[in-house]
């Protein structure tokens, strides 16, 4: 039985056109056509930018960033939040840089490696029991957390940083491929494998209805608690990732080398449509989300601009993103009732 | 309308950043960069003759007039050598910095002067310094790894360690005090001088009968430094007659601490403390001339930086090169007390 709504789709969507399909996709992702854009401008009015040294430089500074961002993509999506996913870097950083220095052997690499990505995870699951279990605030559980791994890692390390580490452990995040830095593909797949888990897979459909609405949600079944705790298995897997490149990157376990990263990781997630109140968002919308930020960033260090400006720009812009994801919050909302009171309508006079 | 909504929005985002190029306050040239056939980037010698030679100065923060005076006097004096002074200020963070540093090597510059948030980490990015031919110079913060460090210039830690042991010692006899109790501020642990500033004091006061009755960690954080410090007086029950601080930026929060208890006096009156610092910041130089503070070992930071720039600069230039232990440039420190402290040689009186 057509209604009205469906038989208009059908009237103009028969015949998908290419044109048709290009619109749907930047409607769906207008960050998209931003970022696009801002490369194009920044190509051609930037002086330096489409160097190959530059692209370079900014592909690995971003590596880390999109790499959480794609966890913290999940996190949002499911209803929650990680304000810890800096702190907790470092802090499985500092862990796995102490065992690899006090080990001291051919195996310390593979065992950094499991150690770091061991505690990045269980630094997400305390997070996503107390959240997700618990059903602890999450904005203040990971406030809470933040500070928790941030003294960790100062109180394992005195502060200082960790150094002698293997040379092995450290050139994963340094190792290029034809010139491209290894952590660029490291963090395509990510974008990938996040986007397939999203879209194509029943996990990504229960998360999705859980962050949208988790009473409904349950309702019809789905072990929220278990979708969302899985959420932040997956982001702090993300954050151990995103440790071992940074480490590549500094050569170095600093204690606090990621604690200042969550504002770019959110403003990226947000940016790229991830919404801060769950059940919307995509992977695809994020890797834009994190290509026109960090498009940003580095635009206004090439130009010059003064450091005190980049901090009120980039907050300006945050701003804006955050705006539109309140807006878009409400309009949605408002067009629910909109529709199902048309669909009443409809249907109200086909029954006469 | 809601993704409308959202579309300009976004293209209004887009309109910030054009908008922000064309107000950018770098004096570049307008036309498109071009790709170079080489990863590297070019050296000066393959510029224009007319560009100037570009210096990044990265300065790991501006918390104080030390910082400000570094960079002030490396910026001028790249100015006054006829180059170009590009700052970035990272705010305490090693990632930003190490980011920065690779923008700095993206923008052209020939060489970096960096005053580093940690002395560790910052081998990295004097590493892909080196792998892009720019220059790496350290001003102030010296790595103990200085193999891709090109120059260091800095200041001797231990003489102006036991220069403050000195002054104690010479203070204690000034006003009769014979059983010396000192709380020690020490800076930020990632910081190369800080640590050896607290070592080579410690090592100076189990020497001299010197009791460190209290450490304050300060991981140069002013804030941070006045509530430790009222913890550390609790602590001790009021019971030190001396105060020795890595830099003299944190004699603001000393200040306030003794004030509240009414014990920021000057020499001679009840409850003197004896205290010594480093550095010689026009705030510390007045608080001497007034009468509170003993002591500071002045560190001629706006010369330093201008050291560092002037010998950076000719690098660039005429191709001097620093091999072992000529990388490292100490220069030594002077003592500033009552005596001395008009001295209109002394940046703290200029600056």
């Amino acid at each position: 039985m057509l209604t009205g709504g469906f038989g208009r789709r059908l009237k103009f969507g028969g015949h998908m056109k290419g044109f048709t399909v290009i619109k749907n996709w930047i409607r769906r992702y207008p960050v998209a056509v931003v970022a696009i854009l801002a490369a194009i401008g920044m190509s051609i009015f930037v002086p330096g930018f489409a160097t190959s040294t530059n692209l370079t430089a900014v592909g690995a500074q971003l590596s880390y960033i999109g790499i959480c961002t794609t966890g913290l993509a999940f996190i949002l999506i499911g209803g929650g939040n990680d304000l810890s996913l800096g702190t907790a870097m470092s802090a499985s950083a500092v862990i796995s840089g102490l065992v690899m220095i006090n080990v001291g052997s051919k195996m310390s690499t593979p065992l950094g490696i499991i150690v770091i990505l061991l505690m990045g995870m269980l630094f997400a699951a305390i997070n996503g029991y107390f959240v997700a279990y618990l059903k602890v605030n999450a904005f203040m559980m990971t406030l809470i957390t933040q500070f928790l791994f941030r003294g960790l890692a100062l109180l394992l390390t005195n502060s200082l940083s960790v150094t002698g580490l293997p040379e092995g452990f450290v050139m994963i995040g340094r190792t290029t491929i034809l010139g491209i830095p290894i952590s660029i593909f490291v963090m395509l797949g990510f974008f990938i494998v996040g986007q397939f888990l999203l879209s194509k897979t029943t996990y990504g459909r229960k998360l999705f209805a859980t962050g949208a609405n988790e009473k409904a949600a349950k309702l019809v079944g789905i072990s929220t608690s278990m979708v969302l705790f899985k959420a932040y298995l997956f982001g702090g897997i993300c954050n151990a990732v995103s440790a071992i490149i940074l480490v590549g990157k500094l050569k170095v376990a600093n204690p606090t080398m990621g604690n200042d990263l969550f504002l770019d990781i959110i403003s990226a997630a947000v940016i790229g449509g991830n919404s801060l109140f769950g059940g919307k968002g995509s992977i695809v919308g994020a890797a834009f989300g994190v290509l026109l930020f960090g498009l940003i960033s580095n635009g206004l260090n090439i130009l010059g601009v003064p450091y005190q400006d980049t901090k009120w720009i980039k907050g300006l812009i945050i701003l804006l993103a955050i705006s539109m994801d309140t807006i878009n919050e409400k309009l949605s909302a408002r067009n629910m009732l909109r529709f199902a009171t048309t669909e009443d309508k409809k249907a109200h006079a086909k029954a006469k | 309308m809601k993704k409308t909504t959202m579309l300009v929005v976004s293209l209004l985002c887009v309109l910030v950043l054009v908008f922000t190029a064309g107000c950018g306050t770098i004096d570049a040239p307008a036309e498109t960069a071009e790709e170079k056939p080489a990863e590297k980037v070019e050296s000066a010698e393959e510029e224009s003759p007319a560009a100037p030679v570009k210096i990044g100065i990265a300065m790991g923060a501006i918390q104080s007039t030390f910082c400000e005076g570094l960079r002030d006097g490396a910026a001028a004096k790249v100015k006054e050598l006829g180059g170009e002074a590009i700052v970035v200020v990272s705010d305490g963070d090693a990632t930003l910095q190490a980011t920065q540093i690779e923008d700095l090597v993206a923008q052209g510059c020939q060489a970096i002067i960096c005053f580093a948030n940690d002395t560790d980490a910052i081998v990295a990015s004097a590493q892909y310094c080196n792998e892009n031919d720019v220059l790496f110079a350290e001003a102030s913060r010296i790595s103990t790894d200085l193999t891709y460090i090109d120059l260091a210039l800095g200041f001797d830690n231990k003489q102006q360690a036991e220069i403050c042991g000195e002054a104690i010692l010479a203070g204690a006899k000034e006003v009769g005090y014979t059983d010396l109790k000192c709380i020690e501020f020490v800076g930020s642990l990632t910081d190369q001088n800080a640590i050896e500033r607290q070592d080579y004091f410690d090592a100076f006061a189990a020497e001299n009968d010197i009791e460190v009755v209290a450490k304050v960690l300060t991981e140069w954080d002013a804030e941070l430094a006045l509530n430790r410090f009222k913890d550390a007086i609790t602590a001790t029950g009021g019971d030190y007659n001396c105060i020795y601080s890595a830099s003299d930026f944190l004699f603001t929060p000393i200040f306030s601490a003794l004030s509240e208890t009414d014990e920021w006096v000057v020499k001679g009156e009840e409850g003197y403390k004896i205290i010594t610092g480093i550095d010689g910041a026009p705030d510390a130089v007045e608080k001497i001339r007034a009468g509170y503070v003993y002591m500071v070992a002045n560190t001629d930071v706006m010369l330093l930086g201008a050291e560092t720039a002037d010998k950076v600069y000719d690098m660039v230039v005429n191709g001097t090169r620093y091999e072992g232990d000529d990388k490292l440039i100490i220069i030594d420190a002077q003592t500033i007390t009552s005596e001395n402290c008009d001295d209109p040689a002394i940046w703290g009186n200029n600056y």
